[in-house]
């Protein structure tokens, strides 16, 4: 997938990561910078698409995602992967928000056209933006345990085998998390476009 | 149908070149970095980490297990060649699209090539309720005119934002251990919720507990456009969801439906038969696979377990076709872990009861384990006396104090249990108010079985000696009807005739000789005198034509007016814990279990003035957490106290009452940021209760701070350690998810410790014994 950083990539981050950890423990504070450098780029990616695109609210969940790590920073058990434990506090972050009660201004455009089936070969008239805006309502619509692994995933850009650590579970669990969760989603596009 | 793709849903969730993050935000997130960050050392082990089992599928898979599922393989291939040889007659009524056969099974890969099944409703991978659940939501959610903001987001997706938050909440700030027992939790509250709610017939409560919220509300009103029947106010909804059963079941199940029904009769050993949760699925809609448990209940067109008034028992009878030795238990689930952060406060209403301790000693002694539904930890912990000084003279109805050390079965790290006493004032029992007491004795049948009467009639004796000649007694039986055997009088001889008149006839009919009391000692009240109905029985009612509620209406409305019902349980074998717990709330009284004469002298005899005199009226706890300290909190017990957080000071909640001389003491298991320092503040315990001897609600306070706690376990006082051993039992006993793998060898050994420190104590070295039984029941198993 086009997100996938190479195997290398990855592998020396999460190096990386274990290295600035390390510090961290020993009481190196500028490694909780580095730490920084290395995640929010992907934690603010996240969250914006989580929120459909609100830079400005996404950064400011960033900036908070990363107060309450700190602060929870002594349950960090560094078995899951730094990024991934991160991206868990943002997602509840980001549900937070969604639960607060004060109007805020509206995520997305609620008023496109519904979405058309890309079947009929119509996949150049579509909207990207409408179809982006379906398709997020359709993954807040998902059961939390499958919203969270899909958003993970292809929001947080996370390994399967980061979120079944994080998880607790076998990344086969993951995988038929993910596929149930497609199953669904695809059930309410389908149904929307009916 | 064929529209998308697991690879077409793919492309479209990766879509989009990661937006920049804007300028400065690194900055910004760096500025916040605190100075004292604290992390804990890398885990032990180095290399690939060891994934802990997912707790649905128990535990790792050994040689046994394997084999289990080689077998099962080899069955689902042969069933899926079957399949795929009968395919043309099976496909048209199962699918539209393509089969699965042995590629869907639950390990594919989420990318697995080739079009994947329909959508259809049949499709196995999802629930139906669920889809339904799903499809209305989005069906809102997708209404061009109402676009998907924090302000309007449909209710469905609202709720299901919150319930998943509210799990995750634990999740985000823990070790990746507690995510299992967040998910364990969740699947046991919404069994035991969906239980509850098929078998509460009789709803409890003030039909206004528990509903919506005060309009200024947060989360009410930011609520979306149409309200739903069901839906309450985001505040309550949260608390019930973090506090697995109470507030929900009781706040939506009294305002949707209006059931007519006899009293509720609960099955607890044996079989769930008509209980289980599948029986539930038509009423109660799974909103989630894979074990997101969040249930939503919907009133039955025809209540599902109220069968009409079951036939009287008489000791022989079947009640709900349960076995004729059924024991009778609801359980309100147990407390999990509340991130301080989420939700700082913990409130409910105070309880004084003991006869879950009582009980779960009759059946220690009787050689078996006590159901766990029968197990409520703050009256195994009340049981006991702690030792905790009164009250100054002057100081004001209550002593506050609060001590604590590091939790010895704590989940883990700088975990803490803290405990909480509050004790009453002391009357003297000259000083008390005199009363007029009107017994109800059940006679029925049922009360023949180990001569239970007896055990009443011996009972009543012993507090008929305690009396002063200011008070009076009257009496009243029930059997298959009710009628008054003695008019309230002074003379205790005429009394003790009454009583040992007594013998066990007929049916029951509880209704009649309640209504008869009620009207006795309305008949005979004067100011200046406390007024008590006390009910003995075993709580096996066939309550004639009238139903549950009103009964509890009828009781409530009396507690009002200021008589109070007091229960008191006896025998074993069809025994009704839960209609005998309801009404003692309802009453505004007292429940206890006699299960020998002991109970019975500590109740009549040893305690009688508290068991009279009521020192504090609707009496309610409320903590407050300071989240820069704790990070997490647990409240052991009181789970069917739960009150609103907001509905601390509204003193029309109906909370407990507390007679002079009590103490209840409150357990917490709280998680701190960092070790604790002698000046932290953990948090503020607040008290409120309507005080007798002022005639108005009081409030007192006390900070539970950081020099109040022992830094090591063997450090604590006694006291904590005899409440920590003492909730723990009860904690094994209930089966809580806190308690697994706690050894009850290990706490016998410890409570026999402790219980050396008690010379003299009976109660603490009868609990050691008890202790010991219960390990070696729990060890055969």
């Amino acid at each position: 997938m086009s997100h996938d950083p190479t195997p290398d990539a990855a592998a020396s981050r999460a190096a990386d990561e274990r290295r600035l950890l390390g510090a961290l423990a020993e009481g190196d504070r500028s490694a909780a910078e580095r730490l920084v450098d290395l995640t929010y780029g992907q934690i603010f990616a996240a969250l914006t698409k989580l929120t459909g695109g609100d830079r400005d609210l996404a950064a400011d969940l960033t900036q908070e995602t990363y107060r309450k790590a700190w602060r929870s920073l002594g349950s960090f058990d560094r078995r899951s992967r730094f990024g991934t434990w991160l991206y868990r506090i943002a997602y509840n972050t980001f549900l937070n928000h969604i639960r607060r009660p004060q109007p805020l201004q509206a995520l997305d455009d609620g008023s496109a056209s519904r979405l058309e089936d890309p079947a009929r070969g119509q996949d150049d008239r579509l909207d990207r933006r409408e179809v982006a805006a379906r398709l997020r309502r359709a993954v807040i619509g998902l059961p939390d345990e499958l919203r969270f692994t899909v958003t993970a995933r292809f929001w947080g850009e996370l390994a399967v085998e980061d979120i079944a650590r994080l998880e607790n579970v076998t990344g086969a669990a993951i995988r038929k998390r993910l596929k149930n969760a497609m199953a669904r989603m695809r059930l309410s596009l389908g149904e929307d476009a009916a | 149908m064929n529209r998308y793709s697991d690879k077409d849903l793919e492309k479209l969730l990766s879509a989009g070149e990661p937006a920049p993050a804007p300028e400065g935000l690194a900055q910004r997130i760096k500025d916040d970095i605190p100075d004292d960050l604290s992390l804990a050392p890398a885990p032990p082990t180095e290399g690939p980490v060891e994934l802990a089992p997912d707790p649905r599928f128990g535990p790792r898979f050994g040689l046994r297990r394997s084999l289990v599922l080689a077998a099962t393989l080899v069955l689902a291939l042969g069933a899926a060649v079957f399949f795929q040889r009968h395919r043309a007659e099976l496909a048209p009524a199962l699918f539209e699209g393509p089969p699965v056969g042995a590629r869907g099974t639950a390990a594919a890969p989420a990318a697995a090539e080739g079009p994947a099944p329909a959508p259809q409703r049949g499709d196995g991978a999802l629930n139906d309720g669920a889809q339904r659940d799903r499809a209305e939501a989005l069906a809102e959610a997708l209404q061009p005119s109402t676009p998907l903001t924090e302000a309007s987001a449909p209710d469905a997706l609202r709720r299901q934002g919150e319930r998943a938050d509210r799990g995750d909440v634990y999740r985000s700030s823990d070790d990746a251990g507690s995510v299992g027992a967040v998910r364990q939790e969740k699947l046991e509250a919404a069994k035991k919720e969906l239980r509850s709610r098929l078998r509460q017939i009789a709803p409890v409560g003030d039909p206004s507990e528990g509903r919506g919220l005060a309009p200024q509300e947060p989360a009410a009103a930011g609520a979306g456009t149409v309200e739903e029947p069901r839906v309450r106010g985001g505040r309550d909804e949260r608390k019930s969801l973090g506090k697995p059963v109470v507030a929900r079941s009781r706040a939506s199940f009294d305002e949707e439906i209006q059931v007519t029904a006899p009293l509720p009769v609960f099955e607890s050993r044996g079989t769930h038969s008509s209980l289980s949760v599948d029986s539930a699925d038509a009423e109660a809609e799974q909103s989630g696979a894979d074990g997101d448990m969040a249930v939503v209940f919907r009133p039955a067109p025809e209540p599902v377990a109220a069968p009409p008034s079951p036939p009287s028992t008489g000791g022989t009878g079947v009640p709900n076709g349960a076995a004729h030795d059924a024991m009778f238990f609801d359980s309100a689930g147990v407390h999990p872990f509340v991130d301080a952060e989420d939700d700082a406060l913990s409130t409910f209403g105070l309880d004084v009861d003991t006869a879950s301790y009582t009980l779960a000693r009759r059946y220690l002694r009787d050689g078996d384990l006590p159901p766990a539904d029968a197990v409520r930890v703050e009256e195994f912990v009340n049981y006991f006396d702690y030792g905790d000084p009164p009250p100054e003279p002057g100081e004001g109805d209550f002593a506050l104090t609060a001590e604590g050390a590091p939790s010895l079965y704590g989940p883990g790290e700088r975990y803490h249990l803290v405990r909480l006493a509050i004790r009453g004032r002391d009357v003297a029992s000259e000083d008390r108010q005199p009363s007029t007491l009107t017994f109800v004795v059940d006679v029925s049948g049922s009360m023949d079985r180990e001569n239970r009467l007896g055990l009443v009639k011996r009972s009543l004796h012993l507090l008929l000696e305690q009396l002063r000649p200011d008070d009076r007694v009257a009496l009243v039986v029930y059997g298959s009807a009710g009628r008054v055997v003695l008019e309230p009088t002074g003379n205790k001889g005429r009394a003790a005739a009454a009583i040992d008149a007594l013998v066990p006839e007929g049916s029951t009919n509880a209704e009649e000789g309640l209504r008869l009391a009620y009207a006795l000692a309305a008949r005979h009240r004067e100011p200046g005198r406390i007024h008590r109905v006390i009910l003995c029985s075993d709580g096996v009612a066939n309550v004639g034509e009238t139903s549950a509620e009103a009964i509890l209406q009828r009781v409530r409305g009396h507690a009002r007016e200021g008589i109070e019902l007091t229960t008191v349980g006896f025998g074993m074998g069809n025994y009704n814990d839960v209609l005998m717990e309801r009404l003692a709330n309802q009453g505004n009284g007292r429940y206890a279990y006699v299960d020998g004469i002991e109970e019975a002298r500590r109740i009549f005899v040893t305690s009688l003035t508290g068991t009279l005199q009521t020192l504090a009226a609707e009496a309610r706890a409320q903590v407050e957490w300071d989240s820069e300290v704790v990070s997490r909190w647990r409240l052991l017990g009181y789970e069917n106290r739960d009150i609103a957080d907001e509905r601390f000071r509204d003193d029309t909640v109906d909370a407990g009452e507390i007679g002079v001389g009590h103490t209840v003491t409150v357990l917490y298991e709280v998680k701190t940021h960092r070790p604790l320092r002698r000046r932290d503040r953990l948090g503020t315990l607040h008290l409120r209760y309507g005080s007798i001897a002022a005639g108005e609600m009081v409030e007192q306070s006390l900070d539970i701070r950081g020099r109040d706690l022992a830094s090591t376990w063997d450090g604590a006082s006694r006291s904590l350690r005899l409440a920590a051993l003492v909730a723990q039992t009860a904690e094994v006993l209930r089966e809580s998810f806190w308690a697994k793998g706690t050894d009850l060898d290990d706490v016998f050994r410890r409570t026999q410790r402790v219980a050396t420190e008690y010379p003299g104590d009976t109660d603490v070295a009868e609990l050691a014994s008890l202790v010991g039984t219960a390990a070696k029941l729990r060890g055969r198993r």
